[in-house]
């Protein structure tokens, strides 16, 4: 698609133009086909450019009540992330390890290939930053990748990182193929892996070099090193050691880079009881207490645990990430696999030394399934799927990038076309996830959802139902005073719609009457199994937590500006 | 050596602060060894008010030792870090040292890594049980409201971290397998990421 749709106040000379050109470049130039035409390069060079001017605009300053970044760069009167009813989907995992981490076992081979039996279109590998890692492991993955990306040609195998966060959690760091994207994640690690930063003896408060390592992604995308880098927070709530300020910093520092987080973790085979002969630990090993006394002191007991297999501050109504999305900025959340071995697989690590040789070798064969294994392979049980306009590793990247992104555990759904229009008073043509749309004060917004349910069994060989889908919607308050603020009170479900069955797929409709606020909605569902009185996700029991009798999904949300 | 009516408080600022439990209690209790006093008490605390969090630890004794400052060196040299008796007025206090011995006064944080009868108690016990023949105050449940009857599983070894809150030592309990409790810090969290490098 372009941006040439019809809705007739579209404005791209209005005050915000600047940041306005990113979102162009999203949508409209770097993920059509043409793209990868040389001629468009200095074009998308431009429109890089501009977006980190924007971005720079605002954080000096010229801030106003919804911040700088994605979503909010279009301001009052423009739709981004334009419905189109014709969104493809591409699932896939932001989150796998191999052989080349000290506490996995698999080759880059095996994990595609299980990848693609479970239906994934794209897959970054994402294997720990570390000194050995670093001096190692990096050249030795990287040929593998690429034969594996000529082994499948059909399959978009990232080379990534699983970044150690200097004074945080861990996250994803993913780059398209490029003639500089090894130098870059070498460089990348060496400078800013908090692994590494700890061996060279920088301690203390080492949270300033997690601003310099977004900056620095951000300069190879202005510098046309690579055409885009992200970067994705993994398993935020784990340890409690990613505070409210920290993930608002990441963001802000470079909102193209930073863009989201793990909604859900991987590692969902944990919480199988032994009495089902699982594992019987937390689910996504969610079962620590905070005890790392670097964590936020602030974070309750329960932000711990995992509720219906999301991460606290997703599955929270009016939680952490509400209260990122309630500043109108964008966040996304994902859900993937941190596949290092697997539930009732044969397989024990190699036994090479790690830091002698950036690897554990070829896994070992016992014979007989490991049922203290707590992962699932990739796409065997959570998918993220990216909506967008071209099979590309650059454009898989853009969708992720603007937040056409849903979660997904077992199958609960296959598709979701989200439209949020205001027929009469704004945009008729609306905006889907991710994106950005307008009314008139006063008037009346429409959110149309059609949802495809699971065709067929899922990897645990059942055909799963979903039984409701709620909409939840808060209030764009603006920028947050406290850095650490974790909640969005006025965020609630606004409307619950029942499924029923016997169809492929239903649709559902909610209109937001005389709207006099700016606001956002976002979708989550369930199977129904597991739910409190209010219909949220129970806490997962450590021990008693088999992932497939509880699934989720959770959708990005899309803001709307009244105006 | 003279009883005293009130309880003797120490703090100590470890120089790991990731000291692992039984190497704290091991350190305390080594260079306690011989002088008159037990550490009856021992608690762990974060100290935030440097820019980089550090670990605290507050310590109750049995009694005033025979020789306070040679026992004080003696542990300062096993924790490589400063410590101090509560009470000094001494400026220089560390900040870990200092806001362990606050917070255990007031009774408001600290996680217990060692306190009275925690160390009779192992398996399979009631919420009852655990107030009446240990330190714990009270017992609080995570989605889940805790009767005197209901029974919370410690582990083999009887694993306990209660922590301070409202000036009552507290233990936080979750549901568990089989339709028990058990305790929300338990013994053998998963170790994400050996190599990781935390």
């Amino acid at each position: 698609m372009s941006h040439d749709h019809d809705h007739p106040h579209h404005d791209h000379d209005h005050g915000h133009g600047h940041s306005h050109g990113a979102v162009s470049g999203v949508e409209g130039t770097w993920a059509d086909p043409q793209a990868d035409d040389p001629l468009s390069v200095s074009r998308r060079a431009f429109l890089a450019t501009a977006a980190a001017v924007g971005a720079a605009a605002g954080l000096g300053g010229a801030v106003s009540g919804v911040g700088q970044g994605v979503a909010a760069a279009a301001g009052a009167g423009t739709t981004t992330n334009a419905w189109t009813g014709r969104t493809r989907y591409y699932a896939g995992d932001h989150h796998i390890h191999t052989k080349y981490s000290p506490d996995a076992q698999y080759d880059v081979s095996t994990q595609v290939i299980k990848g693609r039996q479970y239906g994934l279109d794209w897959m970054v590998i994402t294997d720990h930053g570390g000194v050995a890692h670093q001096k190692l492991s990096i050249d030795k993955i990287t040929p593998e990748i690429e034969k594996v990306r000529r082994q499948y040609a059909g399959t978009m195998v990232y080379q990534g990182l699983e970044w150690n966060i200097p004074g945080a959690e861990h996250a994803t760091v993913m780059l398209p193929p490029g003639s500089a994207t090894v130098d870059i994640l070498k460089a990348f690690e060496a400078g800013y892996d908090g692994s590494a930063l700890a061996a060279k003896g920088v301690t203390g408060n080492v949270e300033p070099y997690a601003i310099d390592a977004l900056k620095y992604l951000d300069n190879q995308v202005r510098n046309r090193r690579t055409e885009i880098a992200l970067m994705f927070a993994n398993h935020p709530s784990r340890q409690g050691i990613d505070s409210p300020h920290e993930i608002r910093n990441w963001r802000d520092a470079a909102p193209q880079v930073a863009v989201g987080m793990e909604g859900a973790p991987g590692h969902q085979a944990a919480g199988i009881p032994t009495s089902q002969g699982g594992p019987g630990s937390g689910r996504g090993y969610y079962d620590n207490a905070g005890t790392n006394p670097t964590r936020f002191l602030a974070y309750p007991p329960e932000s711990y645990r995992t509720f219906g297999g999301f991460d606290w501050m997703t599955s929270t109504v009016g939680g952490l990430w509400d209260s990122l999305l309630a500043e109108g900025k964008p966040w996304w959340v994902t859900a993937t696999s941190d596949s290092h071995r697997v539930f009732r697989d044969t397989r024990i690590q190699g036994p090479l030394d790690f830091n002698t040789h950036g690897t554990k070798g070829d896994a070992v064969d016992t014979g007989r399934p490991i049922t203290q294994y707590g992962d699932f392979w990739p796409g065997q049980y959570s998918s993220t799927l990216v909506g967008s306009d071209s099979r590309s590793y650059v454009g898989i990247m853009q969708g992720l990038q603007a937040g056409k992104v849903v979660a997904v555990h077992g199958r609960i759904i296959e598709g979701l076309d989200v439209r949020v229009r205001s027929a009469k008073d704004g945009d008729p043509q609306g905006a889907t996830l991710g994106g950005r749309t307008w009314v008139r004060r006063g008037g009346s917004v429409t959110v149309t959802i059609t949802v495809k349910v699971a065709g067929g069994a899922n990897a645990n060989g059942d055909v799963p139902k979903l039984a409701k889908v709620d909409l939840i919607s808060g209030p764009i308050t603006g920028e947050a005073s406290d850095r650490d603020r974790f909640t969005a009170p006025e965020t609630a479900v606004a409307k619950t719609f029942e499924v029923g069955r016997g169809r492929a797929q239903w649709t559902f409709e909610h209109t937001f009457t005389n709207v006099d606020r700016s606001f956002y909605v976002r979708l989550r569902g369930s199977d129904g199994n597991q739910l409190d009185a209010n219909g949220n996700p129970l806490m997962d029991v450590v021990g008693e937590a088999n992932p497939w009798e509880d699934l989720w999904f959770y959708a990005n949300p899309v803001f709307v500006d009244a105006i | 050596m003279t009883a005293s009516l009130t309880a003797v408080w120490w703090g100590g600022a470890p120089v790991d602060d990731q000291i692992a439990d039984a190497h704290l209690l091991a350190a305390v209790d080594e260079a306690l060894s011989g002088s008159g006093a037990e550490a009856e008490l021992v608690c762990t605390h974060v100290d935030s008010s440097a820019p980089a969090p550090r670990v605290g630890v507050s310590i109750r004794l049995t009694g005033e030792p025979a020789d306070p400052a040679a026992t004080r060196s003696a542990l300062a040299r096993a924790l490589a870090g400063p410590v101090v008796a509560d009470g000094t007025l001494d400026a220089d206090v560390a900040g870990p040292a200092r806001t362990a011995l606050v917070e255990a006064g007031a009774g408001d944080a600290g996680r217990a890594v060692r306190f009275p009868g925690s160390t009779s108690v192992t398996g399979r016990v009631s919420v009852a049980d655990l107030i009446a023949t240990t330190a714990i105050e009270q017992v609080v449940g995570i989605g889940v409201a805790p009767a005197g009857t209901d029974v919370v599983d410690t582990g083999p070894n009887g694993f306990l971290r209660p922590r301070f809150s409202g000036g009552r030592l507290t233990l936080l309990v979750e549901r568990a397998a089989g339709g028990v409790l058990q305790p929300f810090e338990i013994e053998d969290p998963h170790q994400c990421c050996e190599g990781g490098g935390h």
